[in-house]
């Protein structure tokens, strides 16, 4: 560790987002890519929102390094020497130090009820629960961060981001994590105490091992089956992202037709005349 | 006289045929939606509960299946949009056959792990005059349930699925982003989506 002064600052999520955004604000200068000529490519190079494409396929692939040779190893690793009840305990655990960033955004986005959910199942697991490693509110989870609330608010999302490590995300998303670091008291906790310094580092790589332990085959069988990966886990993110911001409300009609109005000579034999724009 | 009687006990049979067809007919094209994704997964959990299997089996009954509840050519010019129109007579039909080979071979192996699942109807709503999404979670032994939406055309006469979304990610927007980024980075040839799909299928056997 080169300085000491420096571990009381609120670290770590937001160092590296900082040199991310840094590293973004960079190669988005040389690594943009040029929009196609013809108006119906353009159209659709628009609706696809990945002005970056180029950069962050790189990123992407140094990503997929990342996790070959040390997130997945050590997930694998996790999953096989801890016993699946004690990996239960840490994801109930995780889930609970992260009530106060969920009911603060369930507020920001006026949703009562689901902010009273969130404050009962913290409250009873935290006493109930021993300290939230067991789950006894029998209320359903959910989540909430920042970025979704700014969705909510009307923000748009911005280009298609991939970050080294942190993997696939956007402007607006980025700015979430950052504000979300800022309301969790831990970060607080972590400023004010020294004992408590390295909590959010320790938290950030629990959690990451965590999911990714709990995904080990999902993403394995989406990788296997896909033949742009790249494309894929961008339009993957990207629905589970709209899927959390309208709380698992069904996809409006337009989003899951295509942009393209199929109103064609050549297109005689469909029904679909849907021109709106949709997540791709 | 023959002919007359053969006229009288012959009526009956054509008009009672007739009723048949057009009464199954009505059924399947305004068939509760609920009722038609319960009895397909029906037939998939007892597929899933057959063990025992050979691998070429599963991938042929998973093939009857599948032809069997999805609208595969519905799915096909969805799935490629704009590209759809760009493609000549030969491409899509090519096209069409290399995708259903493409989704059975995908799909089939996660088929032979059952790991007790159940499957149950929430709701349906309807999408538009012909197409409505049934609702529906599949629960594990452990784990939260997942959300399934299916969502089904009657347009052809018959119930078939266009759409299956997971956890509110459609399979059809997915695969149809993908497909674009192939085609886009191989100079807008449908013909560069077919080869790469070919690769992958016979990767996958």
């Amino acid at each position: 560790m080169s300085s000491v002064s420096l571990m009381r600052v609120p670290r770590p999520v937001i160092t590296v987002l900082r040199n991310s955004l840094a590293m973004v604000a960079i190669l988005a200068l040389t690594a943009c890519a040029t929009p196609p000529e013809d108006p119906e490519d353009r159209l659709a190079w628009i609706a696809t929102n990945d002005p970056l494409e180029p950069m962050n396929r790189d990123f992407f692939e140094f990503n997929r390094v990342f996790d070959a040779v040390l997130l997945r190893p050590i997930s694998e690793f996790y999953g096989a020497a801890v016993p699946g009840f004690a990996r239960d305990r840490v994801t109930n655990f995780l889930r609970n130090i992260r009530s106060p960033v969920i009911l603060a955004n369930d507020l920001l986005q006026g949703e009562l009820e689901r902010a009273n959910n969130t404050w009962a199942r913290f409250l009873v697991n935290s006493v109930f629960g021993v300290a939230g490693l067991f789950d006894v509110s029998r209320i359903p989870p959910h989540d909430e961060d920042f970025g979704q609330t700014l969705a909510v608010w009307g923000f748009s999302e911005g280009p298609y981001l991939v970050l080294p490590i942190l993997g696939p995300s956007s402007p607006r998303a980025l700015i979430g994590s950052g504000v979300d670091t800022l309301i969790d008291p831990i970060t607080w906790l972590a400023w004010t105490n020294d004992d408590f310094a390295q909590v959010p580092l320790g938290r950030t790589l629990l959690g990451g091992i965590d999911l990714r332990s709990r995904n080990i085959e999902t993403l394995k069988e989406i990788e296997r089956s896909s033949i742009d990966f790249y494309a894929t886990i961008r339009s993957l993110y990207r629905q589970r992202r709209n899927d959390e911001i309208r709380n698992g409300a069904p996809a409006p009609v337009a989003e899951t037709d295509d942009w393209i109005d199929f109103d064609d000579e050549d297109f005689d034999d469909d029904e679909e005349g849907t021109g709106d724009v949709s997540e791709d | 006289m023959t002919g007359r009687i053969g006229k009288i006990v012959t009526a009956p049979v054509w008009c009672l045929a007739f009723l048949w067809a057009t009464a199954t007919y009505s059924s399947a094209a305004t068939q509760d939606p609920k009722a038609f994704i319960q009895s397909l997964g029906n037939e998939a959990l007892g597929l899933l509960q057959q063990q025992e299997l050979a691998p070429d089996q599963r991938v042929a009954e998973f093939r009857r299946l599948f032809v069997k509840g999805f609208d595969v050519d519905k799915i096909s010019r969805l799935v490629l949009g704009r590209y759809w129109r760009k493609a000549t007579a030969a491409e899509r039909e090519e096209f069409r056959s290399v995708f259903e080979d493409f989704v059975v071979k995908s799909y089939a192996d996660r088929l032979s792990n059952y790991s007790g699942e159940a499957f149950t109807i929430q709701s349906a709503t309807k999408r538009n005059e012909t197409e409505s999404v049934v609702q529906s979670t599949i629960v594990r032994p452990t784990g939260p349930p997942t959300r399934v939406d299916w969502r089904i055309d009657a347009a052809s006469g018959e119930q078939k699925i266009v759409d299956v979304a997971i956890e509110g990610v459609s399979m059809l927007v997915t695969q149809r982003s993908e497909f674009a980024s192939v085609i886009r980075s191989n100079g807008g040839k449908v013909s560069s989506l077919i080869v790469a799909l070919r690769k992958q299928v016979s990767r996958l056997n």
